[in-house]
Parts: structure tokens; C-alpha cells; sequence
């Protein structure tokens, strides 16, 4: 341990920061007499960094050198920044000695191509190796394939870490073709189908016997760049659906692009769209946990996501035939549909319900956000008192006007809100305000 | 003649499950049971209740038979809280749910209910917070150590999930708010009060590990996304005096 570990440190985890994923859930292994370790199912944020975002991994690369020259990412072979690798020995001490202080939950570990993908997979599995066989740690691992590596060097990481995950990056063949000379979408999807068709098969095998090696258990998932090529939010929403639905993703991650490429059709000079960011994050969770269907909330007609509105609130107010929900009658997938009810309330709801009616009052002691739902819900029949019914009012107290990045958007919206119809901002508005340019 | 009744307990977990037995065998029943330093009122007569095991057990088990072991770990968390109306609000909790079963956990309008599940999701968050933000330091024998300063004394929480995580290796958490000290010597927990601070000898290692971890904390954040109010929200105040990564270069939590 010197100064050497500490510089090496700084230049992997400076190369690794741009992942989204952290997050250390799906896996629940219980602890093993004598061993080191284990997972818990939510998942643990062991610290939060400056940016707000969560520390649950050491999140570094096992080698910034890099082969390829993708546009979008810092690591590219043309850039000029400090290189270095970390041997397997160095980054499973390091990561041990930072598990036994509960700084993390475990390693999140991804790898520039150093030489070819194969070697660069070779190495990070001898890292793990030493973590899983020598160490006996059972902590979580969430490890990258790299895109073109071979079969047998995805089925080997595959039975040893908790997680995988291989990388979209950019939402469109073209942005690849353009950006990533040296991907492919076959090369990019080919272990992706590999990893979900190895899960299956291993859920298959455990069902038979009890001691099947484990293959990826806490599930795959991916990252897309978001804003760093002209793709729109339907299509990076319905290329996240197809991941869900086609290849049995646990998560996808969205990372509003940074910019730190120079070519030329890279934006230069923006700010992260980081609330577009957020409401992509937002549907995403419509789809997971809320029985929502992307063609619900994206379509031809408003192919970008609403900036002032939750998506959950904008398709509320696109189908005032469904509303209002008698709270005490409604079944789950309905009250899952209501702006100010989350997952937790919804069950409080249903259990609540069956030891007596609910009144207007209870709504608010089982975790309904009433600001929100008052317009959507009836309580034994009745809005609640003094709920306004106007469209324009309803859309105006369910924008988000205080956000910093609507500041200075709001000001038209609020002209515009004297003479027309509630969905106010046009497509040109919520363009330019989510690339940062009002 | 004196209106109302009280029991008075030793303040002891055991002993507020003791005192309810001894409620029940009243008649009247008492209307409120309250700790030795409990604020006393003149309308009320107070009787003192020494705790029985044997009574202790028996209210216990018919918690969770009755109402279920989620209604058991709530009102012990709520207890934890030790907020100056837990007794009380325990006992009026427990009261309802005698009489309504198991539909006591699903009566989430009710305020009884509301206020034991207040207390209990207080506690509740200060041990997850504790789970995310305890940081071990090792020391010359071994063990590894930590120091946490919680509103709530909730080691008995923090105990099983570090004990199963770690395992093979022996630490120490003392609670500086409490005094006491949870101790895992690889095989068993237990929790005690201790007198004072340890201060215990850090090993030469120690300090190199701190200065990594910082290292990786200030590099990993992306400038252009820097977001004060976001990592406070998740990670109060209240925490950075003992994280290692918030603490300045030189004042690393390193031995003296």
C-alpha cells in the first residue's frame, strides 16, 4: 500500500465516475460460517458524493488503457488523459480492506480494452477470483462484459459475480456507427442474449438441484447515454421496454451526457440534461413497478417527456376518463394509476380498507401526497373539499415550477397559461428547455 | 378519592410487558403506566410494579399470537424511541389490539396505531441510516472499531446485520449518546453500557486506507452535477461527523 495504489486509485475511479449504475440490490446471500460478507436484497447506499449520487460500490476500472476510440467517453484511445491498470492483487486487497470498514457493499468493476476485449475480461476475472476463492468473499460484485469479448470468458465471470452488465451507451445504431466505430449492436447484444439465456438456464437448474452454480443472480443491466446523440425520449423508452420485456433486464440506467468528446457532432458547452434525466428515471419506474406501457406515456403525438410534469400526472391528465377513483372500491392496478399514490400507499390503502372505510382525512395518515391526488380521487363518492375542477389551475398546481432548471421556462408558460388549453408548453419549448437552452 | 390509576415500571423493555400484565389484573384497569422519572399528576394514584419474567413472557407471546410479530417489533422499536409517551403509547396500542387481533397492524387510520408506527419508523430510519453510514476503523488488536452518535439507542438493530456481514472478524460500536457498546468477538453480540469513551490504538495501515477511501469519495463526484441539497437529503448533517470521508486531510479519526 503507497502512493502508487493511491494515484492509481484516483485515475480508475476518475475513469469509472461516468457509470450510472451503483447499486448493490437483487442478490440476498445469507452468511456463510467462517466467510466474509454478504448481500442484502434492497440493496445498501453506503455515501453519497458531492453530486448527491450513491455510494454502494467501489466503482472503479480495472485498466483505463483503452483500445478503442468511442466519442462519447472519456477513456477513448485519442484522448489525453493519465492512464493506469490496477493488478488483480492490488484492486481484491483494496476492495477487502474497504469492505471490512463498511465503506461499500462490494465492487462494481468495468475495464477500458486494454490489448484485446478477451485480455481485458482475463484480468478482471482474476481480480474477482482472488476476491471469491482466496478472500471466500461474499459480498456483492457487479461486473462489466466488455462488448466483443468471448462466450466462455462471459460464462466464466457470469458464475462469479452477483451482476452484469453490458453497456448500450447510445440509444441508436446510427449514434453507434457514427460515435463507436469499434461497436457494434451485434457485438453489444450477442453477450447481452448470452447473460439473460445463462440466467434462465441456471434458474432452470436450481429448480432440479439445489447446489447449481449460480449464474449472474442478482440479474443484468445497462446504461444509455442520454442527450449525447438526437435520439428522442420514445425511442430511448421503448428500446428500454424491449430490454425489459425481450431481455429480461433487471435495470437500465440512464446517464445524462457530460460532455467531455470533441467531435463534431457531440453537444459542446451544455449542461447535463439532468432533468430529463430524472423524468426518463420516473417512466422507468412506471414500467417497473407500475404496470405502465411506454406507448401510454410516449407516442407520436408527444414523443418527449412533459419537463414540468411527472409522467405519472401528464398521462393522468391525458385520460380524465379514467378519473375520478373511488378510493375505497378501486383495486391496485387502478390506484397505482392516481398521481400521489405510490406503491407503499396503494398497500396501505387495500390493507387499510379491510378493517373499515376510508374517509378523506385517513387519506393522508396512509402516505397519500393529497396535493396530488385530491383531483384524481373520490372518498365514499366525494372529491375532496375545495378541490378546484378547472384544467388549467389542475395543471398549474401539479408543474413543478420550482425546479432551478424551469426557472426561467416558466415565464412563458405562464403568459401562454391566460389564453389556452391546459398542455401548454409546445414541442419546441420542451426541446429547448431540456437541452438547456431557454 | 383519587380519580385516576398508574403503574409504575422499572423503564426496562421486559418490564413495560411485565406492567401490562399486572394492568390487566386490575379493576379498573389503570389508565396510564409510566417510567420512575415519568412526570407525576396530582389527580392520579401511582402504584409501583415490580417485573416478573414469568409475566414478561406471557404478554410476549400473546403479542405475537394475537396481534403477530410485526405488531411486536413495532411497539419494541417505539420503545427504543424513547420518546417521554411511549409507555403510554404502547400500552393504549396494545389495549386496541387485544381486543381487535390481527387486524391491528392493518388498522393504519387509527390514531393509536399511527402513533406507535410514528415512533417505530423513527427508529427505524436512524438503524438504516446507521447500516449505510457506520465506519470501522482497525485497531492494534484486531478489532475493528467504530464510533456512532444516534438519537435513538438502536445497537440491538445494528447488531445482527454487522455481526452475519462481518462474521469472522471482531468489532466494536460504541454509541457516544448512550454509552454503550455493542461487542462481536467473531461468534456472539452483546450489548453493554460502558463508563467512557474508548479510545482505542489504530494500526500504521489504518490511516493509508482512510486516505484511500477519501481519495475515492472526492474523485468519483461529477463537477457538473454537484448537488448540495441532494446529499444532505441523503445523507443528514447529523452523520459527517463520523464519516472518514468527511472529515478534513488532517483530521482523519486516527489515534492521538
Amino acid at each position: 500500500m503507497d502512493a502508487t495504489i493511491q494515484r492509481k486509485l484516483e485515475i480508475l475511479t476518475d475513469s469509472a465516475k461516468y457509470d450510472a449504475a451503483c447499486t448493490s440490490s437483487g442478490g440476498d446471500r445469507s452468511p456463510v460460517a467462517g466467510k466474509l460478507g454478504g448481500t442484502c436484497a434492497p440493496g445498501i447506499c453506503h455515501s453519497f458524493s458531492a453530486d448527491g449520487r450513491c455510494i454502494s460500490l467501489l466503482k472503479v476500472l480495472q485498466s483505463n488503457v483503452c483500445a478503442y476510440d468511442c466519442q462519447y467517453c472519456v477513456n477513448r484511445r485519442s484522448n489525453d488523459v493519465p492512464r493506469a491498470s490496477f493488478t488483480p492483487r492490488e484492486l481484491a486487497d483494496l476492495t477487502i480492506g474497504m469492505y471490512r470498514r463498511n465503506y461499500i457493499e462490494g465492487l462494481f468493476l468495468s475495464s477500458g480494452v486494454s490489448g484485446t476485449p478477451d485480455h481485458a475480461m482475463e484480468q478482471m476475472i482474476q481480480t474477482i477470483r482472488i476476491l471469491r476463492d482466496e478472500y471466500g468473499f461474499r459480498g456483492y460484485i457487479h461486473a462489466k462484459a466488455i462488448p466483443g469479448c468471448s462466450r466462455e470468458a462471459v460464462t466464466l465471470l457470469g458464475q462469479l459475480v452477483d451482476r452484469m452488465s453490458v453497456n448500450i451507451e447510445l440509444p441508436s445504431e446510427q449514434g453507434l456507427q457514427t460515435l463507436a466505430p469499434a461497436k457494434t449492436k451485434q457485438n453489444i447484444l450477442a453477450p447481452m442474449r448470452q447473460i439473460r439465456d445463462g440466467i434462465v438456464q441456471s434458474k432452470e437448474e436450481l429448480t432440479v438441484y439445489r447446489h447449481a452454480p449460480k449464474f449472474v443472480p442478482a440479474g443484468q443491466s445497462t446504461q444509455m447515454i442520454v442527450g449525447a446523440t438526437p435520439d428522442d425520449d420514445r425511442q430511448i423508452l421503448r428500446l428500454t421496454e424491449a430490454l425489459y420485456k425481450q431481455y429480461g433486464l433487471k435495470r437500465v440506467f440512464f446517464s445524462a451526457y457530460i460532455p467531455v468528446g470533441t467531435h463534431a457532432l457531440l453537444p459542446k458547452n451544455t449542461p447535463p440534461p439532468l432533468l430529463r434525466e430524472h423524468r426518463l428515471y420516473q417512466t422507468d419506474w412506471l414500467l417497473r413497478y407500475y404496470g405502465f406501457s411506454v406507448d401510454e406515456i410516449v407516442d407520436d403525438e408527444h414523443p418527449t417527456l412533459d419537463p414540468f410534469l411527472d409522467p405519472k400526472c401528464a398521462w393522468a391528465l391525458r385520460h380524465p376518463e379514467i378519473f375520478p377513483v373511488e378510493i375505497n372500491t378501486a383495486d391496485k392496478e387502478l390506484l397505482l394509476r392516481v398521481p400521489g399514490i405510490g406503491v407503499k400507499s396503494a398497500l396501505h390503502i387495500l390493507r387499510a380498507r379491510r378493517v373499515g372505510r376510508l374517509r378523506p382525512e385517513d387519506l393522508k395518515k396512509l402516505g397519500v401526497v393529497v396535493k396530488r391526488a385530491r383531483y384524481f380521487v373520490t372518498c365514499g363518492g366525494r372529491m375532496l373539499p375545495d378541490t378546484p375542477e378547472d384544467p388549467t389551475v389542475i395543471y398549474r398546481s401539479l408543474a413543478e415550477l420550482s425546479r432551478p432548471e424551469l426557472q426561467k421556462a416558466a415565464l412563458p408558460f405562464e403568459q401562454l397559461t391566460l389564453f389556452a388549453a391546459p398542455n401548454l408548453p409546445t414541442r419546441e419549448d420542451v426541446i429547448q428547455c431540456l437541452s438547456g437552452q431557454l | 378519592m383519587l380519580e385516576r390509576t398508574a403503574l409504575i415500571y422499572d423503564g426496562t423493555f421486559d418490564g413495560l410487558l411485565s406492567a401490562i400484565f399486572d394492568a390487566y389484573e386490575r379493576r379498573p384497569m389503570p389508565q396510564d403506566i409510566i417510567e420512575p422519572d415519568g412526570q407525576p399528576r396530582l389527580d392520579t394514584h401511582y402504584e409501583t410494579v415490580v417485573a416478573d419474567p414469568a409475566k414478561t413472557e406471557r404478554v410476549r407471546r400473546g403479542i405475537r399470537r394475537q396481534m403477530g410479530q410485526e405488531a411486536y417489533e413495532h411497539i419494541w422499536k417505539a420503545f427504543l424511541s424513547l420518546h417521554p409517551d411511549r409507555s403510554m403509547r404502547i400500552y393504549e396500542y396494545l389495549q386496541l389490539g387485544f381486543r381487535i387481533k390481527d387486524r391491528l397492524v392493518r388498522s393504519l387510520t387509527d390514531d393509536r396505531v399511527i402513533a406507535v408506527n410514528k415512533l417505530s419508523a423513527l427508529v427505524s430510519r436512524e438503524a438504516s441510516h446507521l447500516l449505510q453510514f457506520v465506519r470501522f476503523a482497525e485497531t492494534t488488536t484486531g478489532v475493528y472499531y467504530c464510533q456512532i452518535e444516534p438519537t435513538y439507542p438502536v445497537l440491538p438493530l445494528l447488531m445482527p446485520h454487522f455481526a452475519h456481514r462481518l462474521n469472522v472478524q471482531a468489532f466494536v460500536i460504541y454509541d457516544k449518546t448512550h454509552a454503550e457498546a455493542g461487542l462481536y468477538d467473531g461468534r456472539q453480540w452483546v450489548v453493554r453500557q460502558v463508563e467512557q469513551s474508548l479510545c482505542p490504538q489504530l494500526t500504521a495501515e489504518e490511516k493509508q486506507y482512510q486516505r484511500l477511501w477519501k481519495t475515492f469519495y472526492d474523485t468519483v463526484a461529477i463537477t457538473e452535477r454537484i448537488n448540495p441539497s441532494l446529499r444532505r437529503q441523503n445523507m443528514p448533517k447529523k452523520y459527517w461527523r463520523n464519516l472518514t470521508e468527511l472529515q478534513p486531510d488532517e483530521g482523519l479519526l486516527l489515534p492521538k
